[in-house]
C-alpha cells in the first residue's frame, strides 16, 4: 500500500507547491489540513505515514498540535517535519523539543523537500 | 523563463493582453505552462524550484481572483515564496499625489512612516514602471534603497501604472536575492494588479 502524508497549512500557495510537487513525483497518497486543530484530527483519523505541518498557523500552531500527537499513542512515532517561515535557531530548538523529526523552512525547495520525505518513506511510495 | 521583458516584451505589454481572456484562465493556463515545464527539466536544476514556485503562485492568483482576495494572495505568495514577512502594497490616486495601502505585513513604524513621506518619490517610481530586485546593480536605484527597499514592483492596469508592491527585509534564512525571485516579481509584475484592480 502507498503511503500517506498529511500536509499542514494554512497557505494555499505552500499547500498547492507541496501537493503537485508529491503527486508528481511520488505515489503517496495526500491528505490536507488547514491548521494545527484539524491536523490532529485527521492524522488520529487516517494514520498517516509521515506529517508536514506548518509552524505558524490558525487555532493551534505546529508545536502545539506535534505534542499532542505525540501523546497519541497511534501518532507516537510517526515522521513529523515542521516546515516554517522562522528558521532561527530557537523556532528549531523548540520544534525539537515539542517533537519533531525534521525541521524545514521556507521558501521551501521542492528537491529538497522530495528528499527529506523519500528519505523517511522510501521505498513506501517514491518514484 | 516566463515574464522578463528583457528589451523584448514588457510588463505592461504583456498586462494590455489580458482583457482578452478572463484573467483566472490566464493565469491557470500559465500555472500549466509552469507544470509542464516541472516536467520537462530535471528537479536538480533551479529551473525546476523557480518553475515549482511559479506553478504555485499562478494556481493562488487564480483562486484570490475568483474569491476576490487578491491582496491577501499577494502577501502570502510573496511570505511563502520569497520568505518576505515586511511588505505592502500600495495603491497610487489619479493624480498621483496620494498613496493609499491596500494591504501590508510586518511593516515597522518607520517603514510605514518612510513610505509616507515620500510619496512624490515613489510616484515617481511607480511611474517609471520598472522592477527593481536589490543586488541587480541598477542605476537610478538610489531613492529605493535609501527608504530600505528591498524590491519594487510597480502594478499595472490597461497599459497604465496603478500601484506599487514594496518589499522590506527578507528573514534571516535567505542571503539576499536569487534569480528564482526575479522571475516571481516579474510575474507579479504583470499579473498582481489586474487581480487587484480589476475585481
Amino acid at each position: 500500500m502507498d503511503a500517506k502524508i498529511l500536509l499542514v497549512d494554512d497557505s494555499s500557495t505552500t499547500l498547492l507547491m507541496e501537493e503537485m510537487l508529491f503527486k508528481k513525483y511520488t505515489k503517496y497518497e495526500i491528505l490536507t489540513a488547514r491548521d494545527g486543530a484539524e491536523a490532529v484530527q485527521k492524522a488520529l483519523k487516517e494514520k498517516p505515514s509521515l506529517i508536514l505541518m506548518d509552524v505558524v498557523m490558525p487555532k493551534m500552531d505546529g508545536f502545539e498540535a506535534c505534542r499532542t500527537m505525540r501523546k497519541k499513542d497511534q501518532l507516537r512515532d510517526v515522521p513529523i517535519i515542521l516546515v516554517t517561515s522562522r528558521g532561527e535557531p530557537y523556532n528549531v530548538e523548540t520544534g525539537f523539543e515539542s517533537g519533531c523529526n525534521d525541521y524545514l523552512t521556507k521558501p521551501i525547495n521542492g528537491r529538497e523537500l522530495l528528499e527529506m520525505v523519500n528519505g523517511y518513506l522510501a521505498p513506501q511510495g517514491a518514484c | 523563463m516566463g515574464t522578463k521583458g528583457q528589451g523584448r516584451t514588457t510588463s505592461a505589454d504583456k498586462n494590455s493582453d489580458l482583457s482578452q481572456v478572463p484573467l483566472e484562465d490566464v493565469l491557470e493556463s500559465r500555472a500549466e505552462e509552469y507544470l509542464q515545464l516541472c516536467w520537462e527539466i530535471p528537479t536538480e536544476s533551479e529551473k525546476h524550484a523557480v518553475a515549482t514556485k511559479l506553478y504555485a503562485a499562478c494556481r493562488r492568483l487564480s483562486a484570490a481572483v475568483k474569491e476576490k482576495d487578491a491582496a491577501t494572495a499577494v502577501l502570502e505568495i510573496a511570505s511563502n515564496l520569497m520568505a518576505c514577512e515586511e511588505m505592502a502594497i500600495l495603491q497610487m490616486k489619479t493624480n498621483s499625489k496620494e498613496l493609499s495601502f491596500i494591504d501590508s505585513v510586518g511593516l515597522s513604524e518607520r517603514q510605514r512612516s518612510s513610505l509616507k513621506g515620500s510619496v512624490a518619490r515613489i510616484s515617481a517610481e511607480i511611474d517609471r514602471g520598472r522592477v527593481y530586485m536589490a543586488g541587480e546593480n541598477a542605476s537610478g536605484d538610489e531613492m529605493l534603497r535609501s527608504l530600505g527597499i528591498q524590491a519594487f514592483v510597480p502594478l499595472w492596469q490597461n497599459r497604465k501604472t496603478k500601484g506599487a508592491i514594496v518589499f522590506f527585509n527578507l528573514l534571516p534564512q535567505r542571503n539576499g536575492f536569487e534569480p528564482g525571485d526575479r522571475e516571481l516579481l516579474d510575474l507579479f509584475s504583470v499579473y498582481a494588479g489586474p487581480c487587484l484592480f480589476n475585481a
